[in-house]
């Protein structure tokens, strides 16, 4: 279930879960995503939240720290191999993207 | 100046947007919310300032908690990383305020979103709701066939047509919040999916301000009928149950936030929670009906200067109410051993009164004194008059089909009426039961004897001109 749940993951998921490719504390993510992506992306404390409990869940992430309510986490190999599919999944639609625009155009 | 205030708030549980947007106005002329309760919503002043709100939905959250769980807190934590301060919360429900220009919303992914509104949903709204509706669908059924097949105990009484009218109400308020969620929520699905937005939700505080409205209207309607119509006893009703909901809703509400303070668990504050509101219903209920009953049959209900008597080991009024026609009037009879009672119902709509004199229990000449009833339905409102007559005609020919009985035109210049029946028994022949069609009155009367025309006459004469 958790599988079909991220098959594809939303831009939101994937930097969440590119976070937690370290140990990083939840709160962080909320100021490391925008600072990763110069502020393209935002995450949404709720989002994020649902997000750390959802990804638990399906175990592509673990708890490292439980400090009271400051909580860490670092991504599973379950997780990182989520994180590589959609990887592959996006270098799949850029070879795709490139295939028409560019190849094409220089063809 | 006072620094707080209270205002009953009318909005669906999962309508944010007009929630948030409320609240920043409410901000914006400077009070701000402090707590959502079951008794209204309570704000604090402030310097009026433009804040962001967002409500946001925790569905783990329960309104037994003693206090947020560890978990509940992270997530305020998140917030308020974020800017997002609590301001208040009443179970899955949680409004934040933001002071910031520009705040990064709490909930960036609309399909998440979605499913924490719809949990939530699941968790209290969904069920209380569908409770409310099969209630006020069953007894607004009710309320819709007594309107089309007993206009006459419905409109007469103005106790029945609030409380059929209120349920009525409150059943189509579940339908449409019901079905607005629904249809909102099957559509948000497919625009989150395919859109990544969230569907703006269906603001249906107007309507529910116009059933609310329509509630209190029929409420005064009731009360001042009451006031102005009602004798002692449906006073007394109306006045214990005026006080029986508050009652009960605040016990409840008293013995659930009592377990909260002493930090009872979750379960067992709803389980206790729920047993307390049977309990204290039933021994309401129990103290209304035996204490009418007692007060009743202790003359408390009598009006003044009724005369009490006693008889099979227990208490009788003797009734010597004002009646529009008499035996007197008609036999040539004499005797102080009658009671003459009125009862019946009224509102500004329709009255339906019996008129009974009889003799006292107790009395030597019990079996040879001649008994006289009628009812008699005053028709205040022209519209009932053809509904009322009809229904009239169908207690008497269709509510016994097997006596085949049917009631018949008469010459009704006699009676000084506008249309005359009397009833015929297929087995009997004539019988001496009329129903008489005065211009706004309808007046059923059974006779012990073939009547007279000077007794029709007299008839007419004392309720034709009522």
């Amino acid at each position: 279930m958790a599988r079909a749940k991220f098959q594809t993951l939303t831009e939101q998921m994937f930097y969440t879960l590119l976070c937690l490719q370290e140990e990083c504390y939840g709160m962080d993510i909320l100021d490391r995503i925008p600072n990763m992506t110069g502020g393209r992306v935002k995450i949404g404390s709720g989002t994020l939240y649902t997000l750390l409990e959802q990804f638990l869940e399906a175990e592509m992430i673990k708890e490292t720290k439980v400090e009271g309510r400051r909580r860490s986490y670092i991504l599973t190999p379950k997780g990182r191999e989520m994180l590589f599919n959609e990887y592959e999944r996006i270098k799949a639609q850029m070879a795709d993207f490139e295939a028409i625009f560019i190849e094409g155009e220089e063809k | 100046m006072k620094d707080r205030k209270r205002r009953i708030e009318v909005f669906s549980f999962f309508n944010h947007t007009t929630i948030s947007e409320h609240l920043e106005k409410m901000a914006q002329k400077g009070w701000m919310i402090e707590k959502v309760t079951n008794f209204g919503w309570i704000y604090r002043r402030i310097e009026p300032q433009k804040v962001h709100f967002a409500v946001s939905y925790y569905p783990k959250a329960s309104e037994f908690d003693p206090y947020p769980t560890q978990e509940q807190e992270m997530f305020y934590d998140f917030c308020e990383h974020t800017g997002w301060k609590l301001a208040s919360s009443s179970a899955q429900l949680q409004i934040f305020y933001n002071e910031r220009e520009n705040p990064t919303p709490i909930e960036t992914e609309p399909k998440l979103e979605l499913a924490a509104i719809h949990a939530s949903a699941k968790k209290n709204f969904i069920p209380a709701y569908v409770v409310l509706m099969v209630l006020g669908l069953l007894q607004g059924l009710m309320f819709i066939s007594s309107f089309l097949g007993d206009p006459i105990d419905l409109f007469s009484s103005p106790s029945w047509f609030f409380s059929g009218f209120c349920w009525f109400l409150v059943g189509i308020l579940c339908v449409v919040e019901l079905g607005s969620y629904f249809i909102w929520y099957k559509r948000a699905k497919v625009v989150a999916d395919e859109q990544g937005e969230l569907l703006k939700v269906p603001n249906t505080s107007p309507f529910q301000k116009i059933v609310l409205g329509a509630v209190l209207l029929s409420a005064l309607y009731w009360v001042i009928n009451l006031i102005i119509l009602g004798d002692r006893l449906e006073r007394w009703i109306a006045v214990l149950f005026c006080i029986y909901l508050p009652v009960l809703f605040i016990s409840v509400n008293g013995v659930k936030k009592f377990l909260k303070n002493k930090k009872a668990s979750r379960r067992l504050n709803r389980n206790l929670t729920i047993i307390a509101s049977f309990v204290i219903s039933f021994a309401l209920i129990g103290i209304i009906t035996f204490g009418t009953i007692f007060a009743g049959n202790h003359g408390l209900f009598a009006e003044k200067g009724e005369e009490v008597y006693e008889h099979g080991g227990m208490k009788w009024v003797a009734y010597q109410d004002e009646l529009p026609l008499t035996v007197e009037d008609l036999l040539d009879i004499e005797s102080d051993d009658y009671i003459k009672e009125r009862r019946g119902d009224e509102s500004f709509l329709l009255g339906e009164f019996v008129f009974s004199q009889y003799p006292r229990f107790d009395s030597s000449d019990f079996v040879d004194l001649p008994r006289l009833e009628y009812t008699v339905v005053d028709v205040k409102a022209d519209f009932l008059y053809e509904m009322c007559k009809e229904r009239l005609i169908y207690e008497k020919e269709y509510l016994l089909p097997l006596e085949k009985r049917e009631y018949r035109p008469q010459d009704a210049e006699n009676w000084g009426a506008n249309e005359v029946y009397r009833l015929y028994d297929p087995e009997y022949g004539a019988r001496d039961d009329y129903l008489l069609c005065y211009d706004n009155l309808l007046v059923e009367i059974s006779f012990d004897w073939e009547i007279t025309a000077e007794q029709m006459q007299t008839v007419g004469e004392k309720l034709g001109n009522l």
